[in-house]
């Protein structure tokens, strides 16, 4: 199980549990206080300060990694209360389906880690790649001024058919959680324009692994390698000896893109607790 | 509350500590000359490891920040470990503002 199973899962996957998803009593920010960024961009200055001397402590020693590496795994802790800085989770598109049925209202956004490394500003809806769940969108349609491009409000089936049409597109879907026990958002990634998938795959913090592994049916498996091109973690590689493509499990995150890629349905999703040696593989 | 010492949390960390120190190259951007980062975006967006991040500086109660105002954005050379030194970001900026060095032994 994994540690958000573990703390509020409630005997089922914690993010198809309802009580996971309105923050409750909450609250706006009073008049007096300072200035605040959006959610999940809170403080971007120090996230970034801090991101920027994790790298910088390459160059001293591994002392001085692992202490800043501590220290923004606390820094998020303690801004976002997500425990030990893992602030997302990888999600295949039929959970993502889930949980935007569970989940109202429903947002679309501008994504935030693509303005801040691709300078990209995604203001109309089409453009928009990132979703928000929950009471907290409310704050995004009262001040459309204040958060670029505002929000923009979908049903649930409007929702599902925008999750599919990013899934054909090849981005990969996440959870954010904005807040302990806060499910605020579904985010689509993809290296390296995501931040919390870069750190991930870099670094080892920010985005636990999903809740299933991919396997190959190699009687079905034509070897056309769609899914291969699809993988954002290098979890699927071509073997070529046989013409199928083969899964390393221990990289793979469980998104499901190239289950949902593959064209002749050969690669299916199992849970990871069916696999003894995965089970403590986040 | 939540009791942290009682939970089992993930630690991978992916880097090779023994390697550590590593020499990576040195990108220094000269604020004077970089003033709206965000409206002209042309090193976040022509560095093909996409090494600079772009944040909003300065944030004003219930306004957007306006990118064309210098000093509200800000960009940082953050991800240095993936700077191959094409130097496409030294030639593309308009300004000239930004230098890199690698200090070879």
């Amino acid at each position: 199980m994994c540690i958000y199973c573990d703390l509020w899962g409630e005997g089922t996957i914690w993010y198809l549990n309802p009580k996971n998803y309105p923050r409750h009593m909450y609250t706006l920010p009073k008049k007096s206080s300072t200035p605040r960024a959006a959610v999940g961009e809170a403080d971007p200055a120090g996230y970034i300060n801090a991101e920027k001397a994790l790298v910088d402590a390459l160059e001293k020693g591994p002392e001085e990694f692992e202490q800043a590496l501590t220290q923004l795994r606390g820094m998020m802790d303690t801004a976002q209360g997500c425990i030990g800085g893992w602030m997302g989770q990888a999600v295949p598109l039929r959970d993502a389906e889930r949980m935007v049925e569970i989940s109202n209202p429903k947002g679309l956004i501008g994504c935030i880690c693509r303005k801040g490394m691709l300078g990209l500003e995604e203001r109309t809806p089409a453009d928009m790649t990132c979703m928000g769940l929950g009471v907290g969108m409310f704050k995004w349609e009262r001040w459309p001024e204040r958060y670029k491009g505002g929000v923009h409000w979908v049903s649930t089936e409007e929702a599902k058919e925008w999750l599919r049409d990013l899934d054909r597109r090849g981005f990969m879907h996440s959870l954010m959680m904005f807040g302990p026990r806060f499910i605020g958002g579904i985010c689509n990634c993809d290296y390296p324009a995501c931040d919390a998938l870069a750190m991930r795959l870099d670094f080892g913090f920010n985005m636990l692994k999903g809740h299933h592994v991919a396997v190959v049916d190699y009687d079905l498996c034509n070897g056309c390698g769609i899914c291969v091109q699809r993988c954002q973690f290098g979890a699927l590689k071509m073997n070529v000896t046989q013409d199928k493509a083969n899964i390393d499990h221990m990289r793979c995150f469980g998104c499901g893109l190239c289950e949902t890629g593959c064209p002749r349905d050969a690669i299916s999703l199992v849970p990871r607790v069916e696999f003894p040696a995965l089970k403590e593989v986040w | 509350m939540i009791d942290k010492s009682q939970l089992k949390i993930p630690t991978p960390v992916p880097i090779d500590l023994t390697k550590l120190p590593l020499k990576l190259p040195r990108i220094e951007i000269d604020y004077e000359k970089c003033t709206v980062p965000f409206w002209c975006k042309k090193c976040i967006q022509g560095c093909p490891q996409i090494v600079f991040q772009v944040y909003c500086k300065k944030l004003t109660k219930l306004q957007e920040s306006d990118p064309r105002e210098p000093g509200v954005y800000e960009v940082k050379a953050v991800r240095r470990d993936k700077c191959n030194m094409c130097m496409k970001c030294v030639e593309i900026c308009p300004e000239g503002a930004i230098t890199i060095t690698y200090q070879e032994d």
